[in-house]
């Protein structure tokens, strides 16, 4: 049987999918303890399989796995992308300095899950910014 | 703005888009972005291009400045 070869574009939209799968489970995670332990077993098996095919989506598109090579277009857009979520995050931590005094934010700390759930969330800004641009990008 | 020939050029010499793009080291879709003008390639990739039909840079993509 022979593989199929993905497109850039649809290696990004892949990889959106296998993060936004990470993304709203990790942050329904965060808010239940272990939510797939507290469901019956013919809800945990789609379940888990979706987890691990989201697993392997994210690992093989971010391995480039069967995919063309990106071109100059391809590299540009991803520095637009990187330059953007840059932006995002110098923002965000503007607004942190800013506003943080006296609100109980002196201390920034963040949880393992809490990790896992932003790690998420930057990869997924990432690829959909990256598609954004190869869309709309002039 | 930039406007190109290539889809002109291209189909005079009845090429695919995806052959014209293997034959440039780009992708598919970065030829149909450069044939509707909305990607200004490198002058590598404009080199490029231009040689795989045998002509100018010049004579292939013309820039205007519209207001």
């Amino acid at each position: 049987m022979k593989l199929p070869r993905f497109t850039l574009t649809q290696n990004k939209v892949i990889s959106v999918c296998g993060w936004s799968v990470v993304v709203v489970l990790q942050a329904i995670a965060l808010r239940i303890p272990a939510p797939v332990a507290r469901l019956p077993l013919a809800a945990q098996i789609p379940l888990i399989l979706l987890i691990l095919l989201s697993g392997i989506a994210v690992v093989g598109t971010a391995l480039g796995i069967r995919t063309e090579k990106p071109d100059e277009r391809a590299v540009y857009n991803q520095y637009r992308a990187n330059s953007t979520l840059f932006t995002l995050i110098f923002f965000l931590f503007g607004i942190y300095l800013l506003f943080g005094d006296g609100r109980g934010w002196e201390t920034l700390c963040f949880t393992r899950g809490q990790i896992i759930f932003l790690f998420g969330l930057l990869c997924l800004l990432q690829d959909g910014l990256f598609l954004l641009y190869e869309r709309l990008g002039h | 703005m930039l406007h190109t020939r290539i889809r002109e050029l291209r189909l005079s010499r009845g090429m695919e888009q995806a052959q014209l793009a293997a034959l440039v080291g780009v992708r598919r879709e970065t030829i149909g972005r450069l044939e509707k003008g909305q990607y200004n390639p490198s002058l590598k990739l404009a080199m490029d291009i231009a040689h795989v039909f045998g002509l100018t840079v010049e004579d292939i993509f013309t820039f205007t400045d519209e207001t």
